[in-house]
């Protein structure tokens, strides 16, 4: 059964479009980039990770 | 802040990689972002075809979508050759471009335990005690500790259906049978389900799984697990749609699936949301959704923003909506309570209406 598009998601849909910088719009490409948020702790102990 | 522990070495560094992306790399590139941004994982290219757009899809994360102060480069993989060039031209890529990049470094290629500073051209072995330490402090934190590679995230997707399946005939016949009222309470109870699970982290039984699966093609019933959600506790509804997607059958499986997609995204999991997005036999609005926020490395935290403000557009119009009925209501009573021209009563109908 094909799940229609509800007005929730059509809100999101659009509000989504407005989300990428438009500088960045034209090199939208289909690679599966695995890309990881950290939460604020973890990503307090990579910042201070050294350089050599 | 508290009790923020420091990487203070490449063996750290390198050993907190798999509790980052939740599984221990093969053939690929881990970009770290420092200050601001995503980490991202991709593949290593084997062709010079394929580099075009290994480039292309890092340096759209990295110089326009997030501006991070800093990336640090790790190759994972056996053939040096490949590892180093890759990590070489992203790093001119990123340094050289015309917008501002971040900083780079450190520029790392790690072949199983062995790691070489790119940059530096200095050489070691992680030492297991690094490792050790930072399995322990990621424990600590309460982490799950990660799967052994990529594809293992699918594997920990696969259940069996069969006692699920035994409920699902009468979950579904009830949900066809219900009218706008029933319908509109069994969205309720699917709420309230949700929010209890985020309360005991108990699993469903096979005949309340039945009836969650039955009631999810129902776009209320998912709006309002989609609102359910945000990303603080996105990790705990994970737990319950991977659940779901186990012992689901085969022809209900897309929904919680699509579900699952979206916790992960929220989680900050883009790997286990491509992999729960695979698990999907067609497509679906939502998980289109999920889709481009993945492609265009949309911050979760931005979907967190975006839904109470869609979620009160909504309700704004719904809002505006029930004004305008109520004064349309109360013109129309107050028409049939004036005095009908020419002593018309109250039952004549004016023209144009």
């Amino acid at each position: 059964m094909q799940n229609t598009r509800s007005r929730l998601e059509k809100r999101l849909a659009l509000l989504l479009a407005a989300t990428p910088p438009l500088a960045a719009r034209h090199t939208a490409g289909h690679t599966k980039v695995d890309l990881v948020y950290l939460d604020e702790e973890t990503q307090d102990r990579l910042n201070s990770s050294p350089r050599e | 802040m508290t009790n923020v522990l420091k990487i203070s070495s490449h063996d750290e560094l390198i050993s907190s990689i798999p509790h980052t992306l939740g599984f221990t790399p093969v053939s690929s590139m881990v970009c770290l972002a420092l200050g601001d941004g995503p980490t991202a994982r991709l593949d290593i290219p084997e062709s010079p075809e394929e580099i075009g757009e290994f480039l292309q899809a890092l340096t759209d994360v990295y110089l326009h979508r997030h501006h991070p102060d800093r990336v640090a480069l790790v190759a994972y993989g056996e053939d040096g050759r490949a590892c180093v060039q890759a990590l070489a031209a992203l790093g001119e890529a990123l340094v050289n471009s015309e917008v501002r990049g971040p900083d780079v470094g450190p520029m790392l290629w790690v072949n199983g335990e062995e790691w070489t500073d790119v940059l530096e051209g200095t050489h070691g072995t992680v030492d297991p005690g690094a490792r050790t330490r930072i399995d322990a402090e990621f424990a600590l934190m309460g982490r799950v500790m990660p799967v052994g590679r990529r594809e293992d995230l699918a594997a920990a997707m696969q259940g069996d259906p069969t006692a699920v399946a035994e409920h699902l005939p009468a979950a579904e016949a009830r949900a066809l049978d219900m009218d706008v009222a029933a319908r509109r309470s069994e969205v309720g109870w699917l709420g309230a389900r949700l929010d209890q699970f985020r309360r005991d982290r108990e699993y469903l039984s096979d005949g309340d799984a039945a009836r969650v699966l039955a009631v999810l093609h129902d776009s209320s019933a998912r709006d309002a697990a989609v609102l359910s959600m945000s990303r603080e506790d996105a990790p705990v509804f994970s737990e319950f749609w991977q659940d779901l997607v186990r012992r689901a059958p085969r022809e209900v499986r897309d929904s919680p699936a699509t579900m699952l997609a979206l916790s992960s995204f929220l989680e900050g999991k883009g790997a286990q949301a491509w992999t729960a997005l695979d698990q999907l036999s067609e497509s679906d609005p939502l998980a289109d959704l999920v889709v481009a926020a993945l492609e265009q490395a949309v911050d979760p935290r931005e979907w967190d923003r975006a839904v109470p403000a869609a979620a009160g557009a909504l309700m704004q119009q719904a809002a505006l909506r029930d004004t305008v009925a109520q004064e349309r209501r109360a013109h129309d009573q107050d028409a049939r309570n004036a005095p009908g021209v020419n002593g018309a009563g109250p039952e004549s109908s004016a023209p144009g209406r």
